[in-house]
This record gives structure tokens, C-alpha cells and sequence, in this order.
């Protein structure tokens, strides 16, 4: 069984030396090249690959961004040409990591590691990639969503809400309202350290949209956001909303 | 008593100075008195010293002329100089000796008013008035012009003093800033991330085109000797400064491909000097981040265009204002550009010589350099 594999780098040098290099490894399957974030988000989620050679400095996301979106992670390897504290991190937490240029022998190194981890036995591997990612790059700034097929980058300071509809998820902004490829619980993770709350069952509000807090019938409360909408907070949501809000 | 050069007296040093010239007064009053008696009679003029009623009275006297003289003089020569303070120093002496020579004798007068005002025994000097008064009047009118003299030469030494030490200050600083600047130059020395990235694209290009690979090695070669030949903080052309920037970006394009465009000064450029290693670092900082987090890239332009200072020489590129950090993330002690402006800055004179424009989607980065800037040596040492 092979090692489906995906590269993503901005540089298409850095891509084909990498091919080239993996090309020896008889069971390493490359099923794909992103060159920028975005792409990387996109062919993950639809290859869903075993093991991604992850760049870090990136266009529209960086390396440690994509990780943060991913519900799921497969087996990252980051690749860097130049990251002393992120290469700390790697070090610290027994992530596997490449520096640029890739030396053969490192390589082979990095693969044995993986193909132990591969079929990954639990979510370990994930959660620890996951925690240095958002270690190295703090909350999460903007996700990846859809409008119509293209895939956009929406900065979170511009959505005002999330919500469901007919079990998809949309992002709200001034003027838009983008599809999001993640279920609100995953969202709700993915968000929380961002500033946003989940306010009921099938909505996520960003709290700095948030203008007014009003009582309304039976415990339940509503929010006015700085769009104008009016929207109905949950009796469970309502005391964390109020703590987030400062108010109690 | 005459204040020449000096403000108001503090009120609270008012009450002081009065006890002091009360004390002046008593003790030289007899010898005042013994002065002008000798207009009539050297016998009387002794005679004063040896009688206590006219020692006691003539000490009076000179206490009251004494604090007259210390009222009209002393204290109105402080407020003349608050009134006189934006008359050229000419006008200022001789309203100095105008006026002392008419306080003194005002106040002559008033004391007069005063002496006689006394018990008879008090009337020493009084068959004296008109000596007294034209003595009070030159006495005072002399003073007033040695003394302004004397000040005159005091603020003179004290003003060439202060010029001096400021000067000796702007030289340590100078020197300081110059030596500063050499070190900065060394750290602003060749980016490691670019060093490593340039590797890692040699290494690409190592097996599918040699020739490429073997062009690159030799322009990160010439890229590291300019950056050496740089360390001693001397200006260099240009042209040179430009053509370094030819070199560095023809490596970045390898890598960024399509998604850099890149636009340079063609031909001759002007004959101007600016410090080494300042366009560069404004160029990689223009594409890390301005282009790089940009998905489709930008452009990055250089341009010289002659202005009214000098020429202006700017670099401006493609930028997502939403992705750009804030300035003074970009300007943190330490990095690159921070060490470019403190470089400019020592340069050219100017308080601010980086200027920044930016609009939604470019920003622009400007120096102006004067045709014969200002050029400060670094230390030998070092």
C-alpha cells in the first residue's frame, strides 16, 4: 500500500527537487502539488492524503495556517528553508520537520518516521501539529471559504456570523455570504480563540460585532450586531455570552 | 547693586540684599560724609571720625542714600533689562548709562528729601547738594558702563564655552552614530532566508539546468562581495546600488517566476552617492511583504526621478494593504529597515529621510539624496 502524498511549496523549484528526491521511495505516491495555501486547503480536504511535505512561508496562508484549518490532519512533515523558533517547536514536540535544501539522507530519516505513523493510530500526531501551529502563529485570522467554486481567503475581523442552513455552513460579512466547508462544531473549535461564540445551536457570532445585549422572553436573550440583524441567544449560551461581553 | 545683564531680583532675595546694602551704607557713610565736607574744610573732614553724634548721623545718611541708590538703580536696572531685551546691545548701553546717571540722582535727591527730614544733627552733607548730586550722577552713569562692559565680556567667554562643548558633543555624537553604522552595516548583510532559498534553488537546478545552477552560485558570489565591500559604511554610486539590486532580483525571480515583475532604472544613472546596502533591503522588503503573501505576486519597481532637494529615489510595490503589517512592525529596532532609516538618517541630515506613501493596493518607500550630501568618516578604529 502506498504513501499517498502531497507537496505543497510556492516555489516550483522547490517542488521538483522534492519530486525528484521522493521519486526513489517506491512507496511514496505523489498525488498532487499546491502552490499556495489556498490550494493546499482545497486538495487536502478533497485527496485527503496520507503524508503532506507542508511549506511554511506561504502565500494566502502560510504552512502553520493550513494546519489550523484542517478538521482532520493527515501526517505533516513541515519544510522550511529558514525557521529557527518554529524548528525549535518541531524539536520540542518530536514533529518531523525538513530544512531546505533537502538532503537525501535526512529525507530517508523523515520518511522512516512516517511510514510508523502511517495508518496514524490516533490523534495524536494531529493535535500536536495542530498546537504548534497555533503556537507559532496565534489565533486564527482568516479562513478559507467558498463563493460559487473559487475558493476565497475571509479575514474573520470582516464575518459578523455564522450560521446554518439545509446543514451547510455560511459565513457572513458586510456584503457576502460564503459557504463554509466545516460544520459549525469544527468551526466553533477552529474559531473560539478568535473572538467568536457559539450564541445557539446553528450560529457563531464575532463578538466584536456584537453591539447590544437585550433580555427577551423566558431566560433567553438577543443581540443586536453591527449590521443591523437582530439574533436570538440560547438560555445555555446566554451566561457565556454575557462573560465573553464583560457584563456579570 | 547694579544688576547689569540680569532680570528682576527674586522677591525673595529682595530683603537680603537690602540688609546688605543697609550695612554697606552705615559702615561707609562717615567716609562719604568726610569726602564732601573736604569741599570746605580738611580739619572738619577729620573731625567727623572723632565726634560719635557725626559718626551715628553720617552712617545714617549713607544707609538711606545707599538704599535709595540700591531701590532706583539696583532694582530698576532689573526690570530695564526685562523691557530692553529685543533693543540691539548698542541701544541697550547707552539707555543703561542714561538712565543709572538719572536714578542716581533722583535718588541723591529723594535722600536729601530724607537727610533732611532728620534731626539737624543729621545735616552733614546737606550744604553739599549740588556736589553730591553731580558725583551720585557720574558715579552712577561710570558704573553703569563698567560693569555692563565687564558683563558683556563675562557672557561673551561663557557663550564661546557653551559653542564648544556643544561642538565637542556633535563630534563624540558623530563618531558614535558613524561607528553605529558601520555595525549596522555588517548585520544588514545578506538576509538568511534569502541565502538559504537561493541554496535551495541551486540545488533545483543543479540537475535539470547546470548552466542555471552555475550562473546563480556566481551572482550570490558577487552579492557577497558587495555586501563585504560595503562593511565600512561608505557611500557608494547609484549605479552600483541599482546594479546590486539587478543582481539580488534576478535570484528572487528564479524563485518567485511569474509572480514577480520587476521593473529598474535603465541606462546612465545620475552621479549621486547613497550609503550601501539601502536599496536592497528596501526591495526585499517590498517583496516579502508585499508580494510574496500576494497569491498571484506583484510588481516591484525602482525609480530615480530629479527633484527640487535633489533626486528622489523610490521604491514602490504591490501590496494588499490588509496583509501589510503596520509601519512600526516593519521599523522594530533591529531590522532591516530600521537599520536603513538610521543609516539614511546620519547620511543625509534629514530627521525623517524614509518617506512612506501607500495606497490600497501599492505602497512606495522614498529617499531624497542631495547632489553633495553630507559625509561623515567612520572611525579608524575598529
Amino acid at each position: 500500500m502506498k504513501i499517498r502524498t502531497l507537496l505543497v511549496d510556492d516555489e516550483d523549484l522547490a517542488r521538483i527537487a522534492l519530486r525528484r528526491a521522493l521519486e526513489q521511495e517506491h512507496d511514496i505516491e505523489i498525488v498532487g502539488e499546491a502552490a499556495n495555501g489556498i490550494e493546499a486547503i482545497e486538495m487536502i480536504e478533497e485527496l485527503r492524503p496520507d503524508l503532506v511535505l507542508l511549506d511554511i512561508e506561504m502565500p494566502g496562508f502560510d504552512g502553520f495556517e493550513v494546519v489550523q484549518q484542517l478538521t482532520d490532519p493527515p501526517v505533516i512533515v513541515f519544510v522550511t528553508a529558514y525557521d529557527e523558533y518554529a524548528v525549535r517547536a518541531f524539536e520540542a514536540n518530536a514533529i518531523d520537520y525538513l530544512l531546505k535544501p533537502v538532503q537525501p539522507e535526512r529525507l530517508a530519516r523523515a520518511l522512516a518516521r512516517v511510514r510508523q505513523r502511517i495508518p496514524p493510530r490516533s490523534g495524536e500526531h494531529g493535535g500536536k501539529v495542530k498546537e504548534i501551529a497555533r503556537e507559532r502563529s496565534g489565533p486564527v485570522r482568516r479562513i478559507a471559504a467558498r463563493r460559487g467554486k473559487r475558493i476565497v481567503i475571509v479575514p474573520l475581523r470582516e464575518v459578523i456570523r455564522v450560521e446554518i442552513e439545509d446543514k451547510l455552513v455560511f459565513a457572513i460579512t458586510a456584503n457576502d455570504r460564503l459557504l463554509v466547508e466545516k460544520t459549525i462544531s469544527e468551526l466553533e473549535t477552529v474559531l473560539e480563540p478568535s473572538g467568536f461564540l457559539r450564541i445557539s445551536r446553528g450560529e457563531l457570532v464575532n463578538l466584536e460585532m456584537v453591539k447590544e445585549l437585550v433580555p427577551w422572553f423566558s431566560g433567553t436573550w438577543r443581540v443586536k450586531l453591527a449590521n443591523g440583524e437582530e439574533r436570538d441567544v440560547s438560555r445555555e449560551r446566554a451566561r457565556q455570552l454575557k462573560e465573553a461581553m464583560g457584563v456579570e | 547693586m547694579f544688576r547689569f545683564g540680569r532680570g528682576p531680583l527674586p522677591s525673595r532675595e529682595i530683603l537680603p540684599a537690602l540688609a546688605k546694602w543697609l550695612v554697606f551704607g552705615a559702615v561707609t557713610g562717615p567716609f562719604w560724609s568726610a569726602f564732601f565736607t573736604l569741599f570746605t574744610s580738611v580739619s572738619d573732614a577729620l573731625r567727623i571720625f572723632v565726634t560719635p553724634s557725626a559718626i551715628f548721623w553720617s552712617s545714617v545718611t549713607g544707609v538711606v542714600f545707599s538704599l535709595c541708590f540700591f531701590i532706583a538703580c539696583g532694582l530698576g536696572n532689573g526690570y530695564l533689562r526685562v523691557l530692553m531685551k529685543d533693543y540691539p546691545p548698542a541701544i541697550i548701553r547707552v539707555v543703561y548709562v542714561i538712565y543709572n546717571a538719572v536714578a542716581a540722582s533722583l535718588a541723591c535727591a529723594v535722600s536729601f528729601l530724607i537727610v533732611m527730614s532728620l534731626p539737624t544733627g543729621a545735616h552733614i552733607v546737606v550744604p553739599f547738594f549740588w556736589q553730591v548730586v553731580a558725583v551720585d550722577g557720574v558715579i552712577g552713569a561710570v558704573l553703569a558702563l563698567v560693569i555692563g562692559a565687564f558683563i558683556r565680556l563675562k557672557l561673551q567667554v561663557e557663550e564661546s564655552q557653551t559653542k564648544l562643548r556643544e561642538q565637542e558633543l556633535a563630534v563624540r555624537e558623530l563618531a558614535i552614530a558613524a561607528s553605529q553604522a558601520q555595525s549596522r552595516a555588517l548585520q544588514s548583510q545578506i538576509n538568511p532566508h534569502f541565502f538559504f532559498n537561493t541554496l535551495n534553488t541551486i540545488s533545483a537546478l543543479v540537475e535539470d539546468d547546470p548552466i542555471a545552477a552555475r550562473q546563480m552560485i556566481g551572482r550570490l558570489a558577487d552579492l557577497f562581495r558587495y555586501t563585504l565591500g560595503c562593511t565600512n559604511a561608505d557611500a557608494v554610486t547609484l549605479g552600483e546600488e541599482v546594479q546590486f539590486v539587478r543582481d539580488y532580483l534576478s535570484i528572487e525571480r528564479a524563485r518567485f517566476r511569474k509572480r514577480l515583475r520587476v521593473d529598474l532604472p535603465e541606462g546612465v544613472l545620475p552621479d549621486v552617492r547613497i550609503p550601501g546596502l539601502v536599496l536592497q533591503p528596501l526591495v526585499e522588503n517590498a517583496i516579502k511583504h508585499g508580494i510574496a503573501p500576494l497569491i498571484d505576486g506583484g510588481s516591484v519597481s525602482v525609480s530615480i526621478a530629479r527633484s527640487a532637494a535633489g533626486f528622489r529615489v523610490s521604491v514602490r510595490n504591490t501590496a494588499d494593504e490588509h496583509e501589510l503589517p503596520e509601519l512600526a512592525a516593519m521599523f522594530r529596532p533591529g531590522h532591516a529597515l530600521d537599520n536603513v532609516r538610521a543609516r539614511l538618517r546620519l547620511f543625509t541630515g534629514q530627521a525623517e529621510p524614509l518617506s512612506v506613501d501607500r495606497g490600497a493596493d501599492w505602497v512606495e518607500f522614498s529617499v531624497t539624496l542631495s547632489d553633495a550630501p553630507r559625509h561623515v568618516e567612520a572611525p579608524a578604529a575598529a
